[in-house]
């Protein structure tokens, strides 16, 4: 069994009439990096807000580290740490202050304040006001905190939205370090390359729907070409070339192209998940 | 949490405010005729019960505000802490404040003769039942300046027991009232009641703040909560 297994999850909002999600069925495997990807609205915020307890009466069901969701109490966040997509913090509180305050709500053990702050790389910030500290530090903090209590479900919301890309960088190497740790990671996003980057699996959700679950690989070589396109020549003598992979060190057409002196670019014409992602449901994730 | 509910309270200036509000009331209270500040069983229970509708009411009410502005109240969702433990921990760290506040000012301006432990007793209840008020009564509001309005409602609803208080409506028309058995517990301080009134009061204090803690949990869970996630 793993360690989320969800069965024709529906919820509908109080105030509306059509579902916010419909029927939702994946599983996710214990160490797995599980990106649910798709554009605004279309019912990822809902499914995690089921899945981290915020959200009750769902249709269908959901099973978190072998126990049905409705019977897991308080507890529940001993063994889950989230991240949220916009920081949320004390302002007036230090961000040593602040893990200390959470790190304090969990049965222990911990990690302290300090270990989580090192490994976001904020140490030198510790005792600085939230307020006084950047956007991209704020969202740092926010994974800090989700990994006080040493979780074995992580959630995380968009955990690289709106930081540089060296720091995002890092942030994505944490995020792996947790998977070779045994942690589970459901990771929601928008940012096909983060998930490219990262997830075992992704799930495409569009109005509500998944419509289609695999890894990333396999999708982008599904919908992708094998093919290799060719430049050469420049202005009015541009000229471009595709050839399929098969064969193609044998390809004379192919080699005698490598060789003219005006060759411009090579590129393959393997797929991105953006493609992928716009094949399988029609829409951009804009 | 109640440790940190009281760092974030002095952080935000909560205790340099209480300080200066206490001061100024000190000011203005001894400043009152004497044959006025002579009747403390009289003056107590009206300053007490509008004095802490600052230090308990607003001050919860913006702390809560304060927390689902800055996303913190979904932060806290997903924590092991329980509701209960939230709602007390703001309840128990302003009544430290607003008894410490009002034991300084009535010591100053009435002096030293007085059954303190009724006084203490009676503050407490007050600050509580207005502590598990706010947080009902802000439940449905994101912001300041939508709760500023109808919180006028709300004090006027906390004021109006001292109509039967001070008899200017007959006593029964406000006996069930919240906030009547720890104004009555304020008048203990000076001046006697019967043993078997004290019983009463405290008893009717003690299920009024259970009954608010209820309706202030059942308000934190059905309200806030699913609109701070």
């Amino acid at each position: 069994m793993g360690v989320l297994e969800v069965e024709n999850l529906s919820y509908i909002y109080a105030h509306s009439s059509t579902p916010a999600i419909r029927g939702l069925s994946f599983g996710v495997a214990q160490g797995e990096i599980f990106g649910f990807l798709g554009p605004s609205g279309a019912g990822k915020s809902t499914t995690q807000r089921i899945l981290i307890g915020l959200r009750r009466g769902y249709a269908g069901s959901v099973t978190v580290l072998g126990r049905d969701l409705t019977h897991w109490k308080g507890d529940y966040y001993e063994h889950i740490g989230v991240s949220f997509e916009l920081p949320n913090h004390y302002v007036k509180l230090t961000a040593r202050e602040n893990l200390a305050l959470f790190a304090s709500l969990y049965a222990p053990p911990t990690h302290s304040p300090e270990e989580v702050l090192k490994a976001v790389d904020l140490v030198e910030h510790a005792d600085k006001p939230v307020a006084a500290l950047s956007k991209g530090m704020r969202v740092r903090l926010n994974l800090a905190r989700a990994l006080l209590n040493r979780p074995e479900v992580l959630f995380l919301d968009e955990p690289t939205a709106g930081l540089d890309p060296v720091t995002a960088k890092a942030i994505r190497g944490l995020i792996r370090q947790q998977q070779d740790a045994g942690v589970t990671v459901f990771l929601t996003t928008h940012d096909m390359a983060v998930a490219d980057a990262l997830c075992t699996r992704v799930a495409f959700i569009v109005e509500g729907e998944i419509r289609v679950i695999d890894r990333p690989a396999v999708l982008k070589q599904r919908y992708g070409r094998r093919a290799v396109r060719i430049e050469v020549g420049r202005g009015p003598e541009e000229s471009v070339y595709e050839f399929p992979l098969e064969d193609i060190a044998d390809n004379a057409a192919f080699l005698a192209l490598l060789r003219r002196p005006d060759l411009q670019t090579v590129h393959t014409l393997e797929t991105t998940l953006d493609e992928v992602f716009v094949q399988v449901t029609g829409k951009s994730l804009t | 949490m109640l440790r940190w509910e009281a760092r974030l309270q002095r952080r935000y200036l909560f205790y340099a405010v209480t300080a200066i509000v206490a001061v100024i009331w000190i000011v203005l209270l001894r400043l009152l005729p004497a044959a006025a500040r002579a009747n403390p069983a009289a003056l107590i229970p009206v300053f007490v019960l509008t004095n802490l509708q600052i230090t308990a009411f607003y001050f919860a009410a913006a702390l809560v505000l304060m927390e689902r502005a800055q996303g913190v109240l979904a932060a806290l969702l997903v924590s092991p802490l329980a509701a209960d433990e939230y709602l007390w921990a703001k309840a128990l760290s302003l009544t430290a404040l607003g008894l410490l506040e009002n034991l300084v000012v009535v010591r100053f301006v009435f002096g030293p003769h007085f059954h303190w432990g009724w006084f203490a007793v009676g503050t407490a209840v007050l600050c509580i039942l207005y502590v598990f008020a706010a947080v009902s009564a802000v439940a449905p509001h994101s912001g300041i300046n939508t709760f500023l309005i109808p919180s006028v409602g709300w004090v006027t609803l906390f004021t109006a027991p001292l109509l039967s208080f001070y008899q200017v409506v007959p006593w029964w028309v406000f006996a069930w009232h919240p906030l009547m058995p720890p104004l009555r517990l304020l008048e203990a301080a000076s001046r006697d009641l019967p043993p078997v009134s004290l019983v009463y009061l405290v008893l009717g204090s003690l299920g009024w703040c259970a009954a608010a803690q209820v309706w202030a949990r059942r308000r934190f869970t059905r309200v806030i909560a699913p609109a701070s996630a």
